[in-house]
């Protein structure tokens, strides 16, 4: 901007010229406005470009969470700083921890022990949720030269009205001083008779002293040479505006938190017992019981369960649930041997709703019955006349696969379908309500049928016999109930048995699962 | 004073006025901007762009910034499951992204592991009535958007960044935020015997930017 004008007339010229050519104030004024405006845009630009040299680097800030003190449109020049105490407390220019590209200029409030720095814009209310490492930061913030930036942020926001008019401003402003240089350079024969004639004046923008410098050389081609000149000045300002536009951008970025801290969930250490319990059972036969012939109920329901001679059950050999202490079970030791409800149990109307579960371990190819609701209370009596009823159970067949059956004017069965007689404990839960019938073996869903109830009947609960009689066709190995002679041959389960565990509700798949992992 | 030498004279006055002007802006905005007093304005928001607070499952008089504990599950098992709400109010002035995300690191024993297991849907939905709270009661019908769906609680984001957005305008806003859960099992016997005595703590974290 500072260079001459090569279209320098003597400097006495003007009062020298007998011819009263001479600006009028409005034109003075608006081209002395204009002049200025120049210098002003074109010092702000020098003055971002300038530190440049420094090392420093300009950043166009465009969000507003710097305000008061940092503006959108305002230009942070910043220098590199490698120290993370140098920045406690200064406005930082650093790269978002959260690597999304974007920028950031925000205040370092805190140091960390670890090395890191939380940061903050002035105008939120909370720290920024990431913390940063010297590593993200650019520079710190030296330099803030306003608006500057303004220009390129109606740009990028599409604000064209304002960017219009900045650039007409420009061009204006360049249009007044041109047109006021022009007056001291061309004459003005089209307003002969106006007072308002430019008068010539040296081309100089800098002081008048140095336009005795000018006065030496010799007058050139005014208007022609004044011209180029000039081009080339726009050329210059172009480019140095253009390079100003491509200012990386910075965001001081708005952002406002709230939490809620400390959601837990944790897990305990699942245990059968509790878990059972916490399902509230009919009755729950944990089969504990060293001596005596009560096994009890451990559901609190005090309906207990007796054994049948009790020399026919082992007690006390280990149970299946190997988390818990004691971890007792029994094991029959004869196929007459059986766990029925105990006299002073009232029989109950047979749910329509149930869980039934229990744990055996046998190798013997006999089958017999687990678990299962049935009529009379002790012993087994034939169906029809002699009043026998007995269905909702659990029964292993003679290679070891485990049915369950439900009865309801026809025979409904779901099975294991391999054999489960390899001297291992195994859990077998069966579920029958709304959603049909389920059979779980360790867990898992095995097999499932669409019927809902059974056969509506009186009864009592037992563990390890009773009548199967009818049930032959869903059978497989030895000693088919179908071939039976005797309709009232008692199915005794010759093996290990525990954790008999009977639900009035049907539990769902994840519960008898859990339970099985809290063996 | 001729108007030549006062047209002179203005135009040695143009730069020199000008440069001092784009000088005095440096000057004025780099004092304010970057003087020593300005260190940790923690109190200076009085511009107030965006704000947020959440009533932490209680009622609006409840709202803060910072809650404590919508969730504090325990004695889970494979398949429990379970769902809170809880209302995030904005008095923003400008519009912005709200995102919900966690801490970057879980606490407690095991805690991976749980996380990992553990799955969380989390809906949105713009209230315009009493806050909602912890059961859920009247928690909108319409116009609800679902930022993570059964996802495990260990991949919902733990940045701003990454966080699923839902955009909040400017003006008093409430956000009511259901977080449904469940315990899954993982597929494996062992994973899931192994979550025996696991616990998995973390915060939720609400942004607006």
């Amino acid at each position: 901007m500072a260079t001459s004008s090569a279209a320098a007339l003597p400097a006495g010229a003007p009062e020298e010229a007998p011819q009263p050519r001479r600006t009028s104030t409005p034109l003075f004024v608006s081209a002395l406005l204009a002049r200025t405006w120049l210098w002003f845009i074109a010092g702000c630009v020098v003055v971002t470009l300038l530190p440049m040299l420094l090392g420093w680097r300009p950043y166009v800030v465009q969000s507003g969470s710097m305000t008061p003190r940092i503006d959108v449109g305002d230009v942070v020049l910043a220098s590199p700083e490698s120290d993370p105490a140098a920045l406690l407390g200064r406005v930082t220019v650093f790269d978002d921890p959260e690597k999304n590209g974007l920028v950031k200029t925000h205040r370092v409030i805190t140091l960390n022990d670890d090395g890191t720095m939380v940061t903050k814009g002035d105008a939120n209310p909370t720290p920024d949720t990431a913390t940063i490492t010297i590593d993200d930061v650019r520079g710190l913030g030296r330099l803030l030269v306003s608006f500057v930036g303004l220009p390129m942020i109606w740009v990028q926001t599409g604000q064209w009205l304002f960017f219009g008019l900045f650039v007409l401003s420009i061009l204006i402003a360049a249009w007044l001083v041109g047109r006021d240089k022009d007056g001291d350079e061309d004459d003005e024969p089209t307003d002969p008779d106006d007072g308002d004639k430019v008068v010539p004046l040296p081309q100089r923008l800098s002081a008048g002293g140095s336009s005795q410098i000018a006065a030496s050389s010799p007058p050139a081609d005014p208007g022609r040479g004044g011209r180029m000149q000039r081009v080339l000045r726009g050329t210059v300002v172009a480019v140095v505006c253009a390079f100003a536009l491509g200012i990386p951008t910075t965001s001081a970025a708005f952002a406002a938190t709230t939490r809620n801290n400390a959601n837990s969930w944790s897990v305990p250490n699942w245990n059968y017992t509790t878990l059972v319990n916490a399902f509230g059972p009919f009755l729950y036969w944990k089969l504990d019981d060293t001596s005596g012939a009560t096994a009890a109920d451990t559901s609190g329901n005090g309906r207990t369960g007796t054994y049948t001679n009790s020399n026919q059950y082992t007690r006390n050999v280990v149970g299946a649930l190997t988390s818990e202490t004691p971890n007792r079970a029994v094991t029959s030791t004869s196929a007459n041997a059986c766990i029925y409800s105990s006299s002073g149990v009232a029989g109950v109307a047979a749910p329509q709703q149930m869980t039934s579960i229990v744990w055996f371990r046998t190798s013997s190819t006999n089958g017999g019955k687990l678990l299962g609701f049935e009529a009379p209370r002790t012993g087994v009596a034939s169906p029809g006349n002699n009043g026998g009823t007995y269905d909702r159970h659990l029964y292993m067949d003679g290679q070891g696969r485990v049915w369950f059956g439900v009865y309801n004017g026809g025979y409904y069965t779901i099975s294991s379908g391999t054999g489960l007689n390899n001297n291992a404990w195994h859990m077998a839960a069966a579920t029958m309500g709304p959603a049909g019938m389920a059979l779980y073996i360790d867990g898992v869903l095995v097999d499932t049928d669409p019927n809902t109830t059974g056969e509506a009947t009186t009864g009592w609960w037992r563990a390890g016999c009773g009548n199967l009689s009818g049930w032959g066709t869903y059978w497989g190995g030895n000693n088919n109930p179908g071939t039976d002679t005797n309709t009232t041959a008692n199915r005794g389960f010759l093996g290990s048995l525990d954790e008999v565990t009977v639900e009035t509700s049907v539990l769902s798949a994840s519960e008898i699962y859990t339970l099985y992992l809290a063996r | 004073m001729s108007r030549t030498t006062r047209a002179r004279a203005a135009r040695a006055i143009a730069p020199v006025a000008g440069l001092l002007a784009a000088g005095l802006l440096v000057w004025q905005g780099s004092y304010a901007a970057f003087s020593a007093s300005t260190v940790n304005q923690g109190d200076s928001w009085a511009t107030g762009q965006l704000a947020l607070q959440n009533n932490g499952g209680n009622g609006s008089s409840y709202a803060q910034t910072t809650t404590t504990g919508l969730f504090g599950e325990t004695n889970l098992v494979i398949g429990s499951s379970g769902q809170k709400c809880i209302t995030v109010s904005s008095t923003g002035s400008i519009a912005g992204s709200l995102r919900l995300y966690r801490d970057a690191a879980f606490t407690g024993t095991n805690a991976n592991a749980l996380a990992g297991a553990l799955r969380v849907t989390v809906e949105a939905a713009n209230t315009s009535g009493a806050d909602v709270s912890a059961n859920c009661t009247g928690f909108p019908t319409t116009g609800v958007s679902t930022p993570y769906n059964n996802v495990a609680l260990s991949a919902v984001p733990s940045t701003y960044a990454a966080a699923a957005p839902l955009a909040l305008a400017a003006g008093n806003q409430k956000v009511a935020y259901r977080i449904s859960w469940s315990l899954p099992t993982t597929g494996s016997n062992t994973t899931d015997s192994a979550l025996q005595g696991s616990t998995a703590t973390t915060n939720l974290n609400w942004e607006i930017q």
